[in-house]
């Protein structure tokens, strides 16, 4: 449109007028929010998507602000906020040295180093100033949105302990970004007093409900954000127990396989009585049959789980002829 | 400025525009575009001859593609109809593809569907012994070409069309 030729970027395809980032060393270019979505969805590679050259750090063009990927963080939060933070609104700056004294960081750190590292929410990779919840131990951040959806995913219970991180489970503390106080918007239909609405989940619907009930009457924020922790506590608390119920069925299940598997290596490799397609199905059914009889507890010592397995790999081997 | 918008649709519709160029000119693609209803882009089928010197070759493939949520950061889902394709990384029975671009820890998001398409076109010519879906097959494609390319005739003209 300006008569300036635009380049593509090459992961949407769309033109990269704005919101540029080239990685350092390659040189490559992509859009900054592409790039981001990209290495969120891959936790582990940090390699240009072209050339798979290993990425050190990549450069904001539109702010011309290096951002390093290799940085391993150490960060206190309560000092990070600031002006150029509200400008800047993904980012963080930190100034090494004088971190813990400094109220003011911007104005000190203009003549010295200054570090940047990415806000972005690890649960919808995201970087915006929504972001608003921060892992003491491992820096991790979070929309409280996100972990609210997380939590619909397992159903409600309302014991409560800390708010706790997705990864390490260490406590959760609140992040502000670009001001200290966060701008509240009760005319946008998605956030509410600071927490996003997510329409399609019930439980969310509930919280929400629940903490606009209790908020009535009073524009105390400091109530909606003890409410919201709560909710987060809650939520936290009801995945990890559900997680811990899942590891301990697989591991259960495990012990139970293994001894299926055993026997019918036998018919398998030994005599060769079963093709692999047989194998597979018959694994699958006896497991399972063996897993209900055993109440979903590997009861070795009550139960002879080679010879209930034999009996049952036979009946189903004969099934076959 | 958050970029939340789904980066799929605009994507596949920038790719769709660039597929119906591009196809006007290809010798070996015969058609690749949108098979799902309603006019979604998130569903695909090819059609494609088999490579020159293989016993692919007087043959013709269909290969249906879905792009998942996640496109272009997960890579599409690839498959050929049960019983149609016979190839030590193809699973006969189902369909199924290996193929090492189209796993998610070596998929790059600047891939397209045009490049998987011919990937798996070139596939047919250079099968990968090292991890076969059909273990037979491919132990057979390295010490006897010639009954390979025999057997793999056979089933070929076998398929119910």
């Amino acid at each position: 449109m300006t008569g300036q030729v635009s380049k593509e970027c090459p992961i949407c395809w769309d033109s990269m007028a704005d919101n540029v980032a080239k990685l350092i060393p390659c040189q490559h270019e992509f859009h900054l929010s592409c790039i981001r979505k990209w290495y969120h969805s891959r936790i582990s590679d940090r390699t240009c998507p072209n050339c798979r050259v290993e990425i050190r750090e990549l450069i904001d063009m539109d702010h011309n602000v290096n951002i390093n990927l290799t940085l391993q963080l150490d960060l206190i939060f309560d000092g990070l906020v600031d002006n150029i933070g509200a400008q800047l609104m993904n980012m963080n700056i930190r100034d090494e040295q004088k971190i813990y004294q400094e109220q003011n960081i911007v104005l000190e750190s203009e003549t010295q180093e200054v570090r940047l590292m990415l806000i972005q929410c690890h649960i919808c990779g995201d970087s915006d100033a929504e972001v608003d919840r921060c892992c003491k131990h491992c820096q991790n951040m979070y929309h409280a949105g996100c972990l609210r959806q997380l939590s619909a995913e397992v159903n409600d219970n309302t014991e409560s302990s800390g708010g706790h991180c997705a990864y390490c489970h260490e406590q959760l503390i609140p992040l502000n970004i670009g001001t200290r106080t966060r701008i509240w918007n009760p005319v946008d239909t998605d956030i509410y007093r600071g927490m996003i609405r997510n329409r399609n989940s019930i439980l969310t619907e509930i919280l929400y409900e629940s903490s606009q009930s209790a908020a009535v009457g009073s524009s105390d924020i400091n109530q909606t954000c003890n409410l919201e922790m709560n909710d987060i506590d809650h939520s936290w608390d009801c995945m990890e127990r559900n997680r811990k119920r899942k590891e301990i069925a697989y591991q259960e299940k495990c012990q139970i396989q293994r001894h299926v598997r055993g026997i019918l290596d036998d018919y398998y490799y030994g005599c060769r009585k079963i093709t692999r397609e047989q194998y597979t199905e018959i694994n699958r059914r006896v497991s399972r049959e063996l897993y209900d009889l055993s109440g979903g507890i590997y009861q070795n010592l009550n139960m002879d789980y080679d010879e209930q397995a034999r009996r049952l790999i036979i009946k189903e081997v004969e099934k076959l002829t | 400025m958050v970029h939340r918008a789904n980066n799929r649709a605009s994507r596949m519709l920038a790719e769709y525009k660039q597929i119906r160029e591009q196809l006007q000119s290809h010798e070996s693609i015969l058609m690749l575009c949108p098979a799902g209803d309603g006019g979604s882009l998130s569903k695909w089928e090819a059609q494609f001859c088999g490579p020159e010197n293989t016993p692919y070759a007087d043959f013709t493939f269909t290969l249906s593609i879905e792009i998942p949520e996640m496109y272009p950061n997960e890579p599409p889902n690839c498959r050929f109809p049960p019983n149609h394709i016979c190839h030590p990384n193809i699973k006969w029975s189902t369909g199924e593809v290996c193929l090492d671009l189209l796993k998610h820890e070596t998929w790059s998001p600047m891939y397209n569907l045009l490049q998987v398409v011919e990937a798996i076109r070139t596939l047919l010519a250079e099968p990968g012994v090292d991890s076969p879906l059909d273990v037979d097959l491919a132990k057979l494609y390295s010490v006897d070409k010639q009954a390979y390319q025999g057997l793999v005739t056979y089933r070929l003209c076998s398929r119910t069309l």
